[in-house]
């Protein structure tokens, strides 16, 4: 078997081999695109519209005279002139609605297989067949207007269906219009405007204000403000300048910018993820694979009872009648409802994320998602942004700097005496805020002036910042980022040896002073302080000249919709559970501050599987969210695995739910948007299951005429229809 | 006789309605070509217009002649009346604007999604035979106005009495259309709010009279004005 999309609607189909010839994925679409052709000639297609338009205003003529004739006004001897005018107003409406049902039939023979609309067109031309015998012969009953209003209430409801289905292709394909169609290279002579596919990673690109970005890369030259809502669901609109990365699709803002293409044409983000949301389709949900099981069945169970109900009728009153009734049977069948709701549902579900910026890897995660019962966090990087923040420095007091000081008691035996006092700054709002700025310091009591422990505070985190200025350290990098937001001279580090997971060491020269600096741990900078209290903070310890001079305390920011995400998550039913490889204490501060149900910490990324395992043993449906690198093998353990912040890393992600942005509110929205389609499936299943059972029952007992048969068909299939496609509408939150 | 006035005043008064809702066909129409072509594409497209409103005239007045046909089936009778009354004041009540909300989900549902891409083809080239069939495939768009005579026709319980009706409202509101196409200008908001309330007062009057018809109180004011319809039926001692 190949993967195969629908030659009309484009879902997906498994095929035998690979064709020239179009594939279609159900006989509607077959029989839609004989009718109105491809998706590819516009005029073609006007043309096959108008064709099926003109059948129809015959039929309905057909039927309003017909009616006349049925009310009795027509007095007997102007009736034969009606049954003419019948007949040739018949005929032309059987030529144009008929033939491409006709040619169906043709087809699904030469094939040997039977289908219940070509059972139908057969049904149709009989009564056409019938009637025009009579009208020419001048006696006997006409059916002229159900033989020329079943094909077009057919053709009508199955042009619906492919229309919907057509329509849920287009969702995803419709994020293709976010592309801009040419772009605006830089080349030696001047600017040229090329086409998409012209341009190479490498390619300089002239981005003016309010156009669309062409190709993912980073920015060269300018600033400006990117919005990027239609793509990642992002709403708030992001400022970019030299060196930020963007994306292909977004929007660039009021600054004209040069960026360096780094990947383009097939290879952007944004065609991956169509691609993806795409292929996610091939994965059958669990209620699709119900529906085909109901429908293997579905037809051959209709054709029994409509061969039972017109030979019974046919017994008691005769041919036409039965044939009449056995008609009706097969026409009043909404098989639609049972094959196409379901999927319809999931692929509009799938297109529906993927244009927030949410690639759902198949239909069954799709409906699983919904099903969650326990959602396991990450912590660093998922709860919290990653981006550690300095919240507290203790300067540790040294007796020739502070004489007036009275002694402490004395420390624990192996302590150095030279460990004093230690003068406590507080940052307030240690967690959510990011950064710490002068103006927030709050300094707690102290004997000494607050401009001369602000000076000592300076020169510590000045010094760490300096040894610190070579690294890529995310404890680093926020040391540094503190010194800078206090404009302090941070000097120039050289000699720099990294210690992964203890501490950093090197020489660093400034303000004419070379010191040699080391920082991290307890351990690395010399056993010669007392661990701080457990506080749910990283420490880096700051030693030079031999001797520990403090400690500054850094903390990573939550990130701003966490609690809002966690507090929705709790509204839909959801258990949380932080799941961290940190320190019990710090992952506990964290629970306690957003109000997750439970609390899993330390635990090392095997642990993590077996907890994810464990919870999942009872059939209950747990999700992972983390970040799609780092977390890879959690993620891959649970049945639904969120990779959050993907940002333009799509293809690396682990996690069958992948999100573009790293907006924590996306995963309650996504359960949201799955329980709605979900919802909209049982609905339509049991609308489904109600309607051919009435349905069929009243066709079989002979009081529904084809015709009224027909109607409540079409009726059927625009009501499930209908319902499915509101999910594309299903809101953003 | 006085149904076909009603209906034709109904459909000229529910003028500002019309031109909200079919506004953008007709300035669709009028758009291309000379302007004798695109008036020519616009009567076409009302050509269409009625002769759909004619056929589901037919079909509702031989309904309501099939649902009352049978002598001792008064309840479908009343049940028909009843409906009529419910639906022609609906439409009314919505013209007014006194349904909340209605408007918005209409536009925001699948059914309007499905039809739109199912019949997006259409639109794109107004040809002679295409107005005509757009006009056709418009007369199905579910409007309370035709849904309100739609109501009236099935009540005449008479397929021809139907069409009739039907192409009385539908008649009535070619005018403001017309006019439309012609100036390429919708009239001021005022003017089609005025018009949005007169609609739907006489549809609200016509939904209650309906009502009442088949009531003792409209018997002993008015006498019995539908003797030869068989509305006396369950009036009758």
């Amino acid at each position: 078997m190949i993967r195969a999309f629908c030659s009309y609607c484009g879902l997906p189909v498994a095929a035998a081999r690979k064709t020239a010839e179009p594939i279609f994925c159900c006989y509607g679409c077959a029989l839609v695109s004989r009718i109105v052709g491809g998706r590819d000639s516009h005029g073609q297609r006007a043309w096959n519209v108008l064709r099926l338009g003109i059948g129809a205003l015959f039929a309905m003529n057909v039927m309003m005279i017909s009616i006349l004739l049925y009310t009795g006004r027509i007095e007997a001897a102007s009736i034969p002139p009606f049954r003419w005018a019948l007949l040739a107003l018949a005929t032309p409406a059987m030529a144009l609605l008929g033939y491409p049902l006709l040619i169906g039939t043709v087809a699904e023979i030469a094939r040997r297989r039977l289908s219940l609309d070509t059972l139908i067109a057969a049904g149709s031309f009989t009564a056409y067949g019938v009637s025009a015998a009579n009208a020419i012969r001048g006696a006997g009953y006409l059916y002229f207007d159900t033989a020329t209003m079943l094909p077009l209430l057919v053709t009508f409801g199955r042009l619906l269906e492919a229309a919907a289905k057509s329509h849920a292709g287009d969702l995803i394909r419709g994020l293709e219009t976010l592309l801009p169609r040419t772009a605006l290279r830089a080349e030696p002579e001047g600017p040229h405007e090329v086409a998409l596919g012209e341009l190479r990673p490498g390619d300089r690109i002239l981005v003016r204000p309010g156009e669309r970005i062409a190709a993912d890369g980073r920015v060269l030259e300018g600033t400006t403000v990117i919005q990027e809502a239609e793509f990642t669901g992002e709403s708030l609109p992001r400022t970019c300048g030299p060196g930020g990365s963007v994306t292909a699709g977004t929007v660039n803002g009021p600054g004209a910018l040069t960026i360096h293409a780094e990947r383009t044409g097939e290879d952007i983000l944004l065609r991956r993820l169509i691609e993806l949301a795409a292929e996610a389709r091939f994965a059958v949900a669990p209620s699709e694979r119900l529906a085909n099981r109901a429908a293997v069945i579905f037809v051959p169970a209709v054709l029994t009872l409509a061969l039972a109900a017109g030979v019974a009728w046919t017994a008691a009153d005769g041919l036409a009648r039965g044939a009449l009734v056995a008609l009706s049977v097969m026409v009043v069948a909404c098989p639609c409802a049972l094959v196409i709701a379901a999927p319809l549902t999931t692929a509009l579900a799938i297109g529906r994320a993927a244009r927030s910026g949410i690639v759902v890897r198949g239909g069954d995660v799709m409906e699983r998602i919904g099903a969650i019962r326990t959602l396991c966090f990450d912590k660093t990087g998922t709860l919290t942004s990653g981006r550690f923040a300095a919240v507290r420095i203790e300067v540790l007091d040294q007796p020739a700097a502070e004489p007036d000081r009275p002694f402490p008691p004395s420390p624990p035996a192996g302590r150095s005496s030279t460990l004093l006092a230690l003068q406590e700054v507080e940052i307030p709002n240690p967690v959510g805020r990011e950064g710490l700025s002068p103006n927030e310091v709050r300094t707690k009591p102290s004997r000494r002036p607050e401009s001369q422990q602000q000076a000592q505070e300076d020169e510590l985190l000045a010094w760490l910042a300096g040894l610190e200025s070579g690294s890529e350290h995310a404890l680093g990098r926020a040391a540094l980022a503190a010194a800078r937001e206090r404009g302090l001279d941070i000097g120039v580090a050289s000699e720099v040896t990294v210690h992964p997971g203890s501490g950093i060491r090197g020489v660093v020269t400034r303000a004419g002073v070379r010191r040699e600096v080391k920082a991290g741990t307890t351990e690395f900078v010399g056993d010669l302080v007392s661990d701080p209290p457990d506080s749910g903070e990283t420490v880096v310890h700051v030693a030079w000249d031999g001797e520990v001079r403090g400690r500054v305390f850094l903390s990573d920011t939550l990130r701003p919709e966490a609690a809002a995400a966690i507090r929705q998550l709790h509204d839909a039913g959801i258990e949380t559970v932080l799941l961290s490889g940190d320190r019990r204490e710090t992952a506990e501060a964290i629970g306690a501050e957003l109000g997750l149900d439970r609390v899993e910490a330390p635990r090392r990324p095997e642990e993590k599987i077996a907890f994810i395992r464990a919870a999942s043993a009872g059939g209950v449906t747990v999700a992972m969210v983390g970040d799609g690198i780092n977390d890879a093998p959690a993620l891959a353990s649970a049945p639904v695995g969120i990779a959050l912040g993907a940002g333009t890393d799509l293809a690396r992600q682990a996690g069958n739910v992948v999100l573009l942005s790293d907006r924590l509110t996306r995963i309650p929205w996504l359960v949201r948007l799955s329980r709605a389609a979900r919802r909209t499936i049982a609905q339509n299943l049991l609308w489904a299951a109600a309607y051919n059972a009435v349905a069929l029952a009243a066709a079989a007992a002979g009081v529904l005429h084809p015709l009224l048969a027909a109607l409540a068909m079409v009726v059927s299939s625009l009501t499930v229809l209908a319902s499915s496609l509101r999910l594309q509408r299903f809101e953003d939150g | 006789m006085h149904e076909l006035w009603i209906a034709f005043a109904g459909g000229t008064l529910a003028f500002a309605h019309c031109l909200g809702m079919c506004g953008g066909f007709v300035l669709h129409l009028s758009h291309s070509g000379s302007r004798g072509a695109a008036f020519q594409r616009q009567l076409l497209w009302h050509a269409g217009r009625l002769f759909t409103y004619v056929f589901l005239g037919a079909i509702a007045g031989f309904a309501g002649a099939l649902l009352t046909g049978a002598p001792h089936w008064v309840w479908t009778q009343r049940a028909l009346t009843w409906t009529t009354g419910i639906v022609t004041i609906l439409a009314g009540l919505f013209l007014l604007g006194a349904l909340p909300g209605v408007g918005r989900r209409a536009s925001d549902s699948g059914l309007a999604v499905l039809l739109a891409s199912a019949f997006r083809d259409l639109f794109q080239q107004p040809t002679r035979s295409g107005a005509v069939i757009l006009g056709a495939a418009t007369g199905f768009l579910p409007c309370p106005i035709v849904v309100g005579f739609l109501a009236l026709a099935a009540q005449s319980e008479s397929a021809a009495s139907g069409m009739a009706i039907m192409a009385a409202m539908g008649l009535g509101t070619i005018w403001a259309l017309l006019a439309l196409g012609l100036t390429g200008r919708l009239l001021s908001a005022s003017f089609r709010r005025w018009g949005s309330v007169t609609g739907g007062i006489l549809l609200l009057l016509l939904g209650t009279a309906t009502l009442l018809r088949g009531t003792d109180a409209w018997h002993r004011v008015l006498g019995c004005p539908g003797a030869e319809s068989g509305c006396c039926h369950e009036t009758s001692p």
